[in-house]
């Protein structure tokens, strides 16, 4: 019979919930994080630093976190970026796939155990030795919506919250730029729920850097001119509460695509083709954070 | 034909864009959907790509169905199916999910059989995607179609092997998590499982067919196909036990009575029968209990074959079983059927086994009220059957029922039974000149003596003293 039962051995925590789970498990059975993380952390013998990158559905996570982390494994800006695992890989490697076939990537899925995880090992070449141990993972935005809304909903996001020493914040430009109020309200949901998970005391402003990305600057260029002046005008509110909560933050822009292509599906949607692409202004949030930990 | 409507509510997830946001999420739903059943909803419905692919030879649409219980105790019956292209554009279809929510009773009220809802969504057009909803939707009115015509016609599609079946029912009864990787029909071979699986235990039981495998989707039995191997890898992750597709070697497994019972109704085609059996509100459903049904069901099925007295000994044993609800049902109608089977066949008895089976009859009769309400009827079937044939054999049976009576008998009916034997026994007395004759005195000063008021009798005795007296006389 090539059916298989699988007896329970020793049990291992999760790195992000730290449910106990089977020490073979490949996920973890509460929240669906892959238990290489943890076999890595214990590998490494060391903490490592999460750093979430949030944003709300179709803003450009996967796309933006794909192209960060590919960089960073080309050496780019003398950072040194090495995957623990070829899981981590995944992510890059779908992503530059996609971009080179001039399509953009897939949505991620809202099911936990598809998304895509990257554990690095990161440092730079000229500024001294710290290596810091990086997990990103690409959420889904409509889990990340679906928590905010309903907290609880996916455990994962508030467990990975609670452990981030870091956040990468990614919100349409584009679509702020053209009077849309939506990915501003989104942002300030957003960071209302982080403030609500990460505040220790109550009035003490959160001191976790928190970097807010302008995603798809390619339509709005002037907010690479100045993404703080673009944040105060178009996203009013995120400014707002980023003053009023958090200690650490900025704003930055950011593009992927150099020019766009476009056309319809069998059902008349417009499709984007991402002719080219033209990376700017992803490693700045990034080294930011960094500098920030 | 339609049974009962039921009221419940209802939760669109799929993936638009409207003003307050875009991508997967709960759309649209009715008032009554709780906060709780919302996270899990959201957390287990499908999204992108979510749906198995039949074969394209098939030409069948995609469909996916899936069952489980929310944190309130409610249940969700889920329909999936393809709604167009993915709205961002970014490829793939996108899936439409109707989520109904319903309370145990009115599950109960669908015959514990979640696919009756399905056919009603379809009957009522609610299966149709809608993607411009309103955000508050009334409460979901459906007519639960019966589903009798629709099993009569259904089979487990031969996909699932026959020697797998058994063997799939057993681990989903024993509550371990168990993934099917199956080519195609996932919601067939869910609903024939799940028809086996007795209905109250159908409330806890969570279950998918045709979604793609996900963690996210702890359901305990999952019929899919799994052509990346996918939930191969992961199964581990949920302690689930994964059974590939095409041919495998025979499982090395005991097989349990109930599953014994199941196989034989799915090779026969027999959803129907199987689905009235097992979707009774049964209050014990445990091994046990499930052990002793299959039991009675295979013996009920086996009553034409089982000889007579066989039958009365059974008949005995399962009217003292101390069985409630449902299952008390069951054996009342095995008692019945044995009941019916043993009148069916009275006529087939020789004289002996008719005498010995009549005693044993009248033994069970003075048993137990149950007991007398069991043999009453088969005794007078009996008695008026043999009375016109053999009146003399007759009387002597009838002699035997009549003393002691049981406090639950009928007594004017019985009453009426006996005095019917006495008159056809005198009329023959009367008219015979048979060497039987010499039995009739005796008999008559018998019946007498337990029945003095029996005017029927007057002058049996004399006739057949001077009759005799003739015979010897003329000898």
């Amino acid at each position: 019979m090539t059916t298989t039962t699988y007896p329970t051995r020793t049990t291992m925590p999760c790195l992000i919930c730290e449910t106990k789970n089977p020490a073979d498990a490949l996920l973890c059975d509460e929240c669906g994080a892959p238990m290489a993380l943890i076999q890595e952390a214990v590998a490494q013998n060391r903490d490592p630093s999460i750093v979430t990158v949030l944003g709300e559905s179709n803003v450009g996570k996967t796309v933006y976190l794909g192209m960060l982390l590919d960089m960073l494994s080309k050496h780019v800006d003398d950072y040194e970026a090495i995957p623990k695992g070829a899981y981590s890989v995944n992510l890059q490697h779908t992503v530059i796939s996609y971009l080179a076939a001039r399509q953009f990537p897939p949505k991620t899925a809202v099911e936990v155990d598809d998304w895509h995880w990257a554990y690095y090992q990161v440092s730079h070449k000229h500024r001294g030795s710290s290596i810091y141990d990086l997990v990103m993972p690409d959420m889904a935005g409509e889990a990340i919506a679906a928590e905010v809304a309903n907290p609880k909903t996916f455990r994962v996001i508030r467990s990975l919250l609670e452990k981030s020493v870091g956040a990468i914040l990614l919100v349409d430009g584009a679509l702020a730029a053209t009077g849309s109020p939506q990915p501003d309200f989104f942002a300030l949901k957003l960071l209302s729920y982080l403030d609500g998970i990460v505040a220790r005391k109550k009035g003490e402003k959160i001191k976790a850097p928190v970097a807010v990305v302008l995603s798809k600057g390619d339509h709005c260029p002037e907010c690479f001119d100045d993404p703080r002046g673009f944040a105060r005008t178009n996203l009013n509110r995120l400014w707002n509460i980023c003053q009023s909560r958090f200690e650490n933050y900025e704003f930055f822009a950011t593009s992927v695509v150099g020019a766009l292509g476009y056309g319809t599906d069998a059902d008349g949607s417009v499709v984007q083709y991402p002719l080219h692409t033209a990376p700017r202004g992803i490693i700045e949030p990034y080294e930011w954070v960094l500098s920030a930990l | 034909m339609h049974g009962p409507t039921i009221h419940c509510d209802q939760a669109i997830h799929t993936s638009l864009r409207t003003a307050m946001g875009e991508g997967y999420r709960i759309v649209a739903a009715s008032q009554g959907l709780r906060p709780r059943e919302k996270q899990t909803i959201l957390r287990t419905s499908p999204t992108l790509d979510s749906i198995c692919l039949p074969p394209e030879s098939t030409k069948s649409e995609p469909l996916a169905v899936s069952f489980y219980q929310l944190s309130s105790k409610r249940l969700c019956l889920a329909l999936s199916r393809f709604a167009g292209q993915e709205h961002t554009g970014r490829g793939g279809k996108r899936v439409y999910t109707i989520n109904v929510i319903l309370n145990d009773e009115d599950f109960a009220r669908c015959g514990y059989n979640p696919f009756r809802i399905v056919r009603s969504l379809f009957d009522t057009g609610m299966a149709e995607p809608k993607l411009n909803p309103d955000p508050v939707l009334p409460q979901l009115e459906l007519p639960i179609p019966d589903d009798d015509a629709v099993l009569e016609e259904a089979m487990l599609p031969t996909l699932l092997p026959e020697h797998l079946r058994p063997f799939i029912l057993d681990t989903v009864l024993d509550g371990k998590a168990l993934v099917v990787d199956i080519k195609d029909e996932w919601t067939e071979c869910a609903e024939g499982m799940i028809l086996a699986v007795p209905g109250p235990m159908r409330m806890g039981l969570s279950f998918s067919a045709g979604l793609n495998f996900s963690t996210s989707r702890k359901h305990a039995l999952q019929f899919l196909s799994d052509p990346r191997g996918k939930a191969k890898t992961r199964c581990p992750a949920i302690g689930a036990i994964f059974i590939p597709s095409g041919e495998t070697p025979p499982v090395s497994k005991e097989i349990s009575g109930w599953s014994t019972m199941a196989a034989r109704y799915w090779r026969e085609g027999r959803l129907a029968d199987l689905s009235r059996r097992t979707s009774r509100p049964y209050d014990d459903t445990s091994k046990d209990a499930r052990e002793r049904l299959a039991a009675l069901f295979e013996t009920q099925d086996d009553i034409p074959r089982i000889e007579v007295a066989r039958l009365v000994i059974l008949a005995g044993e399962i009217i003292h079983h101390p069985a409630t609800g449902a299952e008390k049902e069951v054996c009342e109608e095995f008692v019945s059927a044995v009941g019916a089977s043993i009148t069916a066949r009275l006529s087939t008895l020789s004289p002996p086994e008719g005498e010995t089976l009549f005693d044993e009859l009248a033994s069970l009769w003075r048993k137990s009220p149950e007991a007398t309400r069991f043999a009453q009827p088969i005794l007078e079937a009996f008695l008026q059957r043999i009375v016109p044939k053999n009146p003399l054999i007759a009387m002597e049976m009838a002699l035997k029922i009549a003393v002691d009576l049981p406090e639950t008998t009928d007594r004017s009916q019985h009453e009426s039974l006996l005095k019917n034997v006495a008159t056809q026994f005198a009329s023959w007395a009367k008219g015979t000149n048979s060497d039987e004759l010499a039995q009739v005195p005796q008999l008559v000063r018998r019946w007498i003596s337990i029945r003095p008021d029996s005017p029927e009798l007057d002058g049996v005795d004399e006739h057949c003293t001077t009759a005799i007296e003739k015979t010897i006389a003329a000898n």
